[in-house]
């Protein structure tokens, strides 16, 4: 609606003929092609300015929000899809998706070992680890470490553990992750000595997910 | 059982209250069509006929202008302009290009009476401002306006049909344009329908 068509709309008003009746034919023809008969491709109208007169058939606005909404449904879940593959790893198998709620630990000689354990479609938070075998027992100013991968590729330590205090007390530790973990985790734990200071270049591997370890 | 035809100028009563309906119709409101066809249709099928070489020709202009109508129904802002003005600008859209278009297939006349009329300012209040704004000119200037804005002429073909220099043409078209547009800009608010008189 600009100026100049509107100033052109009004010259066409002051020049325009009488009215002519508008045959029964016609008006039928032009019925035909109205907007309730035929599939509507705009309509944002605020209801306010509808309110002024008779209210608008209620099923034709369902009719016409139906497939918005369930676009806007699928491109939420499609996001969210999206996002699960890109945040959290690719999406697990059939078979690994029903339980892939523990993996396996274990020592190079496979006499102990560990599980962890996470809440399943859950890479962060709370993970259970719980040792076994006589590797655990405690030793002498130990200090352990328990390392994962995240799913960028960088090594975080979870949790760590001062022996022979903390490792006597329980064989059970609580692991804590903010970021996303690969999924099945790929975890490990180092141990190092410790007297005092802990010397994290003198640490080894005790413990592993993928054993023996194809890299550091 | 045949009902009575429609009367076109049953809506055309001085000083009633009519309410825009474009906004209904953007919302799919099928009564609102049919009054709007009943509002509209009269003034829309003569300025058809006007334009038009043939009565089928003439019908399936209105039919078209209205069908552009629906279209653009939800782009009309009652507070930018009156509803019957709206009307006429989409209807001019359709004619001027079917005017062109049948001109160029076989060259017309130009229509006799290049004036304003004055049976329509009572019905509309913008044809009252045109009138106003453009009654004083000369009968050549009117004629320079009323070529372009109705018919769609460009300036050289209206200079060519009333025999008169191009710049000179082109400046009384932009004359009275802008005259109309200032003299439109001081009417009274459009959004108030007791100011538009059908």
């Amino acid at each position: 609606m600009n100026e100049d068509e509107l100033a052109k709309a009004a010259v066409l008003l002051a020049h325009a003929p009488p009215d002519v009746p508008l045959p029964r034919h016609l008006e039928r023809r032009i019925l035909q092609d109205s907007p309730p008969a035929r599939p509507r491709t705009t309509t944002t109208q605020s209801a306010a300015v509808a309110s002024g007169a008779s209210a608008p058939p209620r099923a034709s606005l369902v009719r016409e929000l139906a497939p918005w909404c369930l676009a806007a449904a699928c491109f939420a879940f499609a996001v969210f899809e999206w996002r699960s593959a890109a945040v959290l790893g690719p999406p697990r198998d059939h078979g690994a998706a029903s339980a892939p709620t523990a993996a396996q630990l274990s020592t190079p000689a496979g006499e102990g070992g560990a599980t962890v354990a996470w809440e399943p479609r859950s890479r962060t938070g709370s993970l259970r680890l719980q040792t076994h075998g006589p590797s655990f027992a405690p030793g002498p100013f130990e200090h352990r470490t328990v390392w994962a991968r995240s799913v960028e590729g960088a090594a975080l330590v979870l949790a760590t553990q001062v022996c022979p205090g903390a490792c006597a007390q329980s064989d059970s530790w609580t692991l804590t992750s903010s970021v996303p973990l690969r999924d099945p985790p790929d975890m490990w734990m180092t141990v190092a000595p410790s007297d005092g200071k802990v010397d994290l270049q003198k640490a080894t591997v005790l413990l592993s997910t993928r054993w023996p370890r194809e890299e550091n | 059982m045949s009902r009575p035809a429609p009367t076109v100028k049953s809506a055309a009563v001085p000083g009633s209250l009519d309410a825009p309906l474009l906004p209904r119709i953007a919302l799919g409101d099928e009564l609102a069509v049919r009054e709007c066809l009943r509002r509209y249709g009269g003034l829309v099928l003569a300025l058809s006929q006007r334009m038009s070489s043939s009565g089928s020709d003439a019908e399936d202009a209105c039919q078209e202008i209205f069908l552009d109508l629906w279209r653009v129904a939800a782009t009309f802002d009652p507070a930018r302009g009156r509803e019957v003005t709206f009307v006429a600008m989409v209807a001019r859209r359709r004619l001027v290009d079917r005017y062109r278009a049948a001109r160029n297939a076989s060259p017309r006349d130009l229509p006799r009476e290049l004036v304003l009329r004055p049976e329509r300012l009572e019905a509309h209040a913008d044809a009252r401002v045109a009138m106003a704004a453009l009654g004083e000119l000369a009968e050549w200037h009117q004629q320079t306006v009323i070529l372009a804005a109705c018919y769609g002429l460009s300036h050289g073909e209206i200079a060519s049909e009333l025999r008169m220099p191009l710049g000179t043409v082109k400046s009384a078209i932009r004359r009275g344009l802008d005259r109309l547009k200032q003299a439109l800009s001081q009417s009274p608010e459009p959004e108030d329908p007791r100011h538009e008189r059908r």
